[in-house]
């Protein structure tokens, strides 16, 4: 059944949200700063309590939740350590423990060099993947990430990217993503929520993100740099062409349309 | 004649027993706007540490003609002024207000300058709305805004932005530009932003390439952004110059533009 929401509201903060979390697909919520992001998604882990009702079908390992701050679920002094604690806390098999292990990293792109290094040493982006890796070692049915690509580099946003899509594909797994970099939510979601001071404001497929540039606004946030341009080539020039997200696909476009 | 603000000589810096800058060298002209790129763990959150005296190095680092040793470091701190990328750890005051005022009773402000100062800076910053305020009231683009203005308040010489800025929301992000581009057009700011979003960079004259605590590249955004070298390195480059870098290809572009106007009206005419 996976994750439901009705009539969910927390203080003043998070207001009347009702949406069911469609199984097996990436659904972002997107949202600026204070818009309502991290405290929903405390609320669909259960380290929060609001109003209204959370029905979740996932409990204990089967929910994996990646903090933004990713310190913050960090409590020893390697990274073996740290990765080792949940597989231990659910009697995972001592003997395949270091394989285990060492898969998590490699899924992440993080290398074995680091294993006795101090999490709490590692770079910004490193201590993100580190705590995906935890998330991912338990293999989870559902993987809930706040803020998955805010200390993080191209290349490793874009293997993020890549990964996310790959487990979603070959293992059919929900993913929800709590977001506001617009450019990552375009790139990798089937559904999204918009969210403006805790209100939903948008909802849809990945098609119907392409055509709510105004509600993206009007939510605080950068409509994507592509989307702008097309938008602003209609309203100065009054030429009309494809909304998109792929940049080979506005080329052509602009080819056809100027040659 | 131009200045250097900043000079680093064969800057020495060992973590873990192992280097992460050897006989480093870079200098920072007077009054430009220096954005720093690298992937994680390139060394330039390391680098940002070492300016603002947070762990030592060896090697000569002159800031504004202080050594930044102990003995300087009071001096070296009131010009190089410092935002990490935790706003939260920023954060000292009770209230937004208590926080602006904190740096400069720290530095020895009269009450009366202060609230003059506060008052200038909160309008400018737009925060003037929620001075009374606590850090938890406060969302994180107003969080990584207030910690902007705090450090901005004195009137620093030096702006050093540690990934300072990417919880910014675009209207926060641009307000904060845009006071940032003016002082450096004024000469009254050095910017040294430290980002991992190239986007960022097209508002800065100079990019800085930083990899395995080695400076790759070095130079205008301009030249820069002529070729698609940078992607090399593992970026994404910023759209308008990728679009710029394919409208050439296709040989509908004469060269690369940082703006999308220009390249708007070089395809379809300024009217």
């Amino acid at each position: 059944m996976g994750i439901k929401l009705s009539n969910l509201s927390y203080q003043n903060k998070i207001k009347n949200i009702n949406y069911q979390f469609p199984d097996g697909q990436i659904t972002s919520v997107i949202a600026s700063s204070g818009g309502g992001k991290t405290i929903l998604s405390y609320l669909l882990a259960g380290i929060l309590n609001g109003e209204g009702k959370v029905e979740n079908s996932w409990t204990g390992r089967e929910l994996g939740y990646v903090f933004q701050r990713p310190e913050e679920s960090f409590i020893f002094n390697t990274v073996r350590e740290e990765i080792a604690f949940g597989l231990k806390k659910y009697n995972y098999r001592l003997d395949v423990l270091d394989k285990r292990i060492e898969e998590s990293l490699k899924m992440v792109g993080l290398s074995k060099k680091i294993w006795d290094c101090n999490p709490f040493h590692l770079s910004s982006g490193e201590k993100k993947l580190l705590s995906l890796a935890i998330t991912l070692s338990l293999n989870p049915k559902v993987i809930i990430i706040d803020e998955p690509t805010i200390y993080l580099d191209n290349q490793n946003g874009e293997r993020l990217l890549r990964l996310l899509k790959k487990i979603k594909n070959n293992y059919h797994k929900t993913i929800i993503i709590f977001t506001s970099d617009i450019n990552f939510a375009f790139n990798i979601s089937d559904n999204f929520l918009l969210l403006k001071n805790g209100e939903v404001i948008g909802q849809g497929d990945k098609k119907e993100l392409l055509n709510s540039s105004d509600r993206i606004k009007k939510a605080g946030m950068e409509v994507p740099q592509i989307i702008n341009f097309i938008n602003n080539v209609k309203k100065k020039k009054n030429v009309d062409l494809d909304l998109t997200f792929d940049i080979k696909e506005l080329m052509k476009d602009i080819y056809r349309n100027v040659r | 004649m131009t200045k250097q603000i900043i000079k680093i000589k064969n800057m020495t810096f060992k973590y873990d027993q192992e280097y992460l800058f050897k006989d480093f060298n870079l200098e920072i002209e007077e009054n430009s706007f220096v954005a720093i790129i690298g992937k994680n763990g390139s060394g330039k959150s390391s680098l940002a540490k070492i300016l603002a005296g947070l762990i030592k190095c060896d090697g000569y680092i002159n800031i504004d003609g202080y050594l930044l040793n102990d003995l300087y470091l009071k001096k070296v701190r009131r010009i190089l002024s410092v935002c990490l990328d935790d706003a939260d750890e920023h954060f000292l005051g009770a209230t937004v207000m208590d926080d602006l005022a904190f740096s400069l009773e720290n530095l020895g402000y009269a009450s009366s300058d202060i609230e003059v100062l506060i008052k200038e800076t909160s309008k400018k910053f737009k925060i003037d709305n929620i001075l009374e305020r606590t850090s938890e009231e406060l969302n994180n683009s107003e969080k990584e805004k207030v910690a902007i203005a705090s450090s901005l308040i004195h009137n620093p010489k030096i702006l050093l932005l540690d990934e300072a800025i990417h919880k910014l929301n675009a209207s926060d992000k641009k307000l904060v530009f845009k006071i940032l581009k003016e002082k450096v057009k004024n000469k009254d700011l050095t910017v040294i932003m430290i980002t991992h979003d190239l986007e960022d960079t097209l508002n800065s004259d100079r990019i800085i390439l930083l990899n395995n605590g080695k400076i790759v590249l070095d130079d205008t955004k301009e030249k820069v952004y002529v070729d698609d070298k940078i992607e090399k390195w593992g970026f994404n480059l910023p759209f308008i110059v990728k679009l710029s870098h394919n409208l050439m290809l296709y040989d509908l572009l004469d060269r690369v533009y940082l703006n999308e106007k220009e390249v708007i009206d070089k395809l379809w005419g300024s009217n």
